[in-house]
């Protein structure tokens, strides 16, 4: 596995780490190199060693440790559980990470507004257990919610399965408290909502920990439903299980969840937990419908009508909460199953208009053949959302080169297709390139005005997210001021 | 007056009056002809903004020329004011300078249709209510319901954010803009987001664009997440006795498992303004069916047929109450569309009220609006409110009632305030009405940001003490905010001063 580790990364001064330790106590600095390769990778194939691992307790430590990091202007990284799939937590260029797990609690349950406030280090999961008794939960749930830190749903804008209908966290989190880059603390957003201002909290959401350390989060909470009813589609082929996705769709059917799962995939988790799937599908479709009851049960014949008459081979309704939780068991552990089969793996991400659908998992199994790789597929197929997985040993330089490219050509297609690059998982250091599919210079620019406002020296989470330095030139639609332009100087937008 | 044209700011607008300014307006006029065609620019005084008038109009056809026009606004730092149909041009404060309105309304149609993707690309200069057509001619709904829907237009609803009654089940405009287009201060064209619901490709930009009140670029075109066309609606007109009964229903109704489409507690007054066609409108409005001067509450459901059924009853037995109206179908949708259009042809049975809206915790607000019905009696000040119960709005239309008539104080001498003078509506009004109406609105102010809400006027600024801000105290993140508007704006050339802590 490759290092990216810089070689001018240097070892702490002693009087650099005795000045952490007298902030956060001596026990919650780590600087000794065996201590350190804990931090050297997250979810995703590279590593890079951080020159030291601080434990933060509060805000008022975030603080204090990111100001004396910025005099210094050594570059540092909030981390939360390490679940991160673009390499968005690697510390690059010996910064030192901000280990955020100690702040772990639920601050505030405010039910009469349906807000919770909670600290960055809280399990997604925890979340909603808390919540459980009192009939809330929050509602985005992505498959990593039992090891996946609030705070990095935050930075990464996490959805989950249940976006399709209930969207993404950014549309949850109103307000956040931040350590910027220069260690001032300030509120961005409230409890309220539509808060006057520019919506900084809608742009801190997904800036992948470049902007600043989110220290507690206000977020909204939702009544849970009275009836879940989920369902199995069993179907021949991926695409197949594709058309019934967009039929489903265009029938005006809002669904919780519409989530596919490839052959590959499903015996991967047959062989690993037995939930119950059939190991002879070509692809199998999880449905799953809440709300009021009433209704409900005329919504699920509409849905097994459509499967059927798209060639399903088999429908089945999951009959107790035992049988609901086998099939989320499954759907939750597809990555972990599939991991199993290979030393290494990357895990792609991109997104079509799901009317695509079909046609972007043709191409997919087509890419795949021409890199010569199995790529299973998993897909929050109610949102366009892809995750092929190619599985190699990651020893052999060559196959994990032609991962990369495939995972490349994956996303020129989605982009092809009228879809974006990254869905859910980030740009981090894996997408940076990928960028430019998306974004011209004028785009990217405005991003790097975000980046450069908030953090002018460069020094929270560098190498993320933004492709290199955009230099400061202005565009060329302001360069023709003084000469006329026409209907077609430059073309009414289309790409939004 | 000596000050070049545009360069520095000035107090109102009366370019006009200085040969230098007029020799520079005629120079910059002839260039942007040049540009975009004489035909799309206008000379003189139009379009005015709280009193004051821009010497020059543009109506750009496309992005391209949109793009040119403000190359050239940022080479001249002009101030440059946006305006699509007109509909919020008393929102925020009173520009700083103002050289040049830039209307959109000829960026029109749509640049992407895909009802099976549930998506739908608008320019930005295309109305709500056509926006909404189309959306309807796919078996789709466009999830906005913003005040004015008619002549309000899509890039100056996702700039403002306004969203009305049904945001309660529709979210706010964060919720439903999937991406966008514009053109930054400079000229130069971006585009953020895409068609698909997950996307986090780069920063959030679009969030960045959406309510920022066009300080930092003119939208273009938005592309917004279709809902399903809903089976059945309906909407429950229920008499309540108090703000009181109205909190409690609410309370429960939020703790229910019903999810309404819109869920308002509407001031008779309030109602009386709104004016549906269909059977409703014929017999004299919602207003007059309710037998006392007691507000209503408005429960609106939509859905599956057997969902709204059981929600309609679920409201009903529970509460053993007995609606007024059940509104079905096209008499929903027109009732919805009335107490959008509140005030749209100015309000019959009100003297050019002041408008504002407070956004406060959902449970505030029903304190919020008991004090501003009884700080607008103390100071003889009239108030007329509709609260948004599931987003935590208060609307309120505040005028001066039963107290005397503001012309006659007027005549005791005192002096009109700065821009009155451009503004002959305001001219009526007097430093007392402006300071009873400014006093009580500093109060709810006070209250609104002490739980952690704010108050924004949205109309009728003039006719406050001049130096009342239209937005409030920022937060703590008001320099960041400043920054972001410095490097997107560096001239100023876009609604300087009229936004957030003087952005």
């Amino acid at each position: 596995m490759g290092s990216i580790t810089s070689p001018a990364v240097t070892e702490m001064s002693r009087s650099l780490l005795r000045a952490f330790e007298a902030i956060v106590g001596r026990d919650n600095v780590l600087h000794r190199s065996v201590d350190l390769q804990t931090y050297e990778y997250d979810a995703y194939v590279e590593r890079s060693v951080p020159r030291a691992v601080v434990y933060v307790h509060s805000t008022a430590e975030v603080s204090a440790v990111v100001k004396l990091l910025a005099r210094e202007r050594i570059p540092f990284v909030p981390r939360g559980y390490g679940t991160n799939v673009s390499g968005g937590t690697l510390a690059l260029d010996g910064g030192v990470v901000l280990e955020m797990g100690r702040m772990n609690k639920m601050l505030d349950m405010d039910l009469p507004n349906q807000r919770v406030v909670v600290q960055p280090g809280i399990f997604n999961l925890d979340v909603s257990t808390i919540l459980s008794p009192y009939g809330y939960y929050y509602a985005p749930d992505p498959a990593s919610q039992k090891a996946s830190s609030l705070g990095g749903n935050i930075a990464e804008n996490a959805s989950g399965p249940h976006c399709f209908k209930y969207g993404v966290t950014s549309n949850y989190v109103l307000g956040l408290e931040v350590v910027l880059p220069d260690g001032e603390v300030v509120w961005l957003g409230g409890k309220s909502l539509d808060l006057p201002g520019l919506d900084l909290t809608g742009v801190f959401v997904g800036s992948e920990g470049t902007l600043g350390i989110a220290t507690a989060a206000i977020l909204r909470i939702l009544k849970k439903p009275e009836t879940v009813k989920t369902m199995l589609g069993v179907f021949a082929s991926v695409e197949e299980a594709g058309n019934v996705v967009s039929a489903i769709v265009a029938a005006g059917l809002t669904p919780a969840t519409l989530e596919m799962m490839d052959h590959l995939t499903v015996n991967a988790v047959e062989d690993s937990m037995a939930c119950g799937f059939p190991r002879e599908a070509g692809a199998v479709l999880i449905i799953e419908l809440d709300g009021l009851s009433d209704g409900m049960e005329e919504t699920a014949e509409q849905i097994v009508a459509i499967c059927r008459a798209s060639g399903a081979l088999d429908v089945r309704v999951a009959e107790d909460e035992a049988e609901r939780e086998a099939l989320w068991r499954g759907r939750r552990g597809a990555f972990g199953a599939l991991t199993r089969l290979a030393p290494s793996y990357l895990s792609m991400d991109g997104t079509v208009p799901r009317t695509r659908l079909p046609e972007a998992l043709r191409r997919v199994a087509a890419i795949g053949r021409r890199y010569d790789f199995e790529i299973s597929c998993v897909l929050h197929a109610g949102d366009g959302n892809l995750h092929p997985l190619a599985l190699f040993d990651d020893r052999d330089e060559a196959r994990k080169k032609n991962a990369e490219a495939a995972s490349m050509d994956i996303l020129r297609m989605c982009v092809e297709l009228g879809g974006t690059v990254s869905g859910e998982h980030g740009i981090g250091i894996e997408k940076l390139e990928a960028m430019h599919l998306v974004f011209d210079h004028n785009d990217l620019r405005a991003q790097a005005f975000v980046k450069d406002v908030f953090d002018p020296e460069g020094l929270c989470n560098p190498g993320k997210v933004l492709p290199g330095p955009v230099e400061e030139t202005a565009a060329a639609g302001a360069a023709s001021a003084g000469r006329p332009v026409g209907a077609g100087g430059v073309g009414a937008a289309a790409g939004a | 007056m000596p000050e070049a044209w545009g360069l520095r700011p000035v107090p109102s607008g009366s370019l006009q009056d200085s040969p230098v300014a007029e020799e520079r307006t005629d120079a910059i006029a002839l260039r942007l002809e040049w540009m975009i065609g004489p035909d799309r620019v206008r000379r003189g005084p139009g379009i005015a903004i709280q009193g004051m008038q821009a010497p020059l109009e543009v109506r750009p056809a496309d992005r391209g020329q949109l793009s040119t026009v403000l190359a050239l606004a940022h080479e001249e730092g002009l101030a440059a004011c946006v305006a699509g149909g007109g509909t919020k041009l008393g929102w925020g404060n009173r520009p700083g300078r103002l050289d040049l309105i830039i209307g959109t309304r000829d960026l029109s149609g749509f640049s992407h249709i895909d009802a099976d993707n549930l998506s739908l690309s608008v320019r930005a200069g295309t109305t709500v209510a056509e926006a909404c057509a189309q959306a309807r001619a796919i078996n789709r709904v466009l999830p906005l319901d913003p005040s004015h829907p008619g002549r309000a237009t899509v890039g100056g609803v996702v700039a403002t954010g306004d969203q009305g009654a049904r945001g309660a089940g529709y979210g706010g405009l964060r919720d439903v803009v999937l991406g966008l287009s514009a053109v930054l201060a400079d000229g130069s064209p971006v585009k953020f987001g895409g068609r698909t619901m997950k996307n986090v490709s780069g920063y959030d930009m679009t969030k960045l664009f959406i309510s920022s009140f066009g300080v930092l670029g003119v939208i273009t075109d938005v592309t917004f997440r279709l809902l399903p066309r809903y089976d059945t609606q309906a909407l429950m007109v229920l008499p309540i006795v108090s703000l009181d009964q109205g909190k409690e229903i609410t309370a429960q109704i939020l703790d229910s498992y019903l999810g309404p489409l819109a869920l308002e507690v509407v001031s008779a007054g309030f109602l009386a303004q709104a004016r549906p066609s269909g059977a409703v409108g014929r017999a004299g409005g919602i207003g007059s069916m309710s037998p006392r001067n007691a507000p209503v509450m408005l429960a609106g459901f939509a859905g599956q047929r057997a969902a709204v059924t059981r929600s309609v009853g679920e409201v009903k037995d529970r509460h053993s109450i007995q609606p007024l109206a059940v509104l079905e179908g096209a008499e929903a949708e027109s009732f919805y569309e009335a107490l959008a259009d509140v005030g749209a042809d100015g309000l019959p049975d009100l003297e050019e009220p002041v408008r504002a809206r407070i956004t406060a915790p959902l449970s505030q607000v029903w304190e919020l609006a008991r004090r501003a019905q009884a700080e607008a009696g103390a100071r003889d000040l009239n108030v007329e409110y509709r609260i948004g119960a599931v987003r935590g709005t208060l609307d309120l239309l505040v005028d001066w009632g039963r107290g005397p008539r503001p012309g006659a104080e007027a005549q005791a001498g005192a002096d009109s305030r700065a821009g009155a003078e451009s503004d002959p509506e305001a001219g009526s009004d007097s430093d007392a009405v402006a300071a009873r109406l400014t006093a009580l609105l500093t109060d709810l102010r006070r209250q609104a940001e002490a739980v952690d809400g704010a108050l924004t006027v949205r109309d009728g600024l003039t006719r406050l003490t001049q130096g009342f801000d239209a937005w409030g105290a920022p937060g703590s993140s008001i320099q960041i905010m400043k920054r972001i508007k410095e490097r997107f704006d560096p001239r100023g050339v876009l609604n300087p001063g009229r936004f957030v802590g003087g952005i």
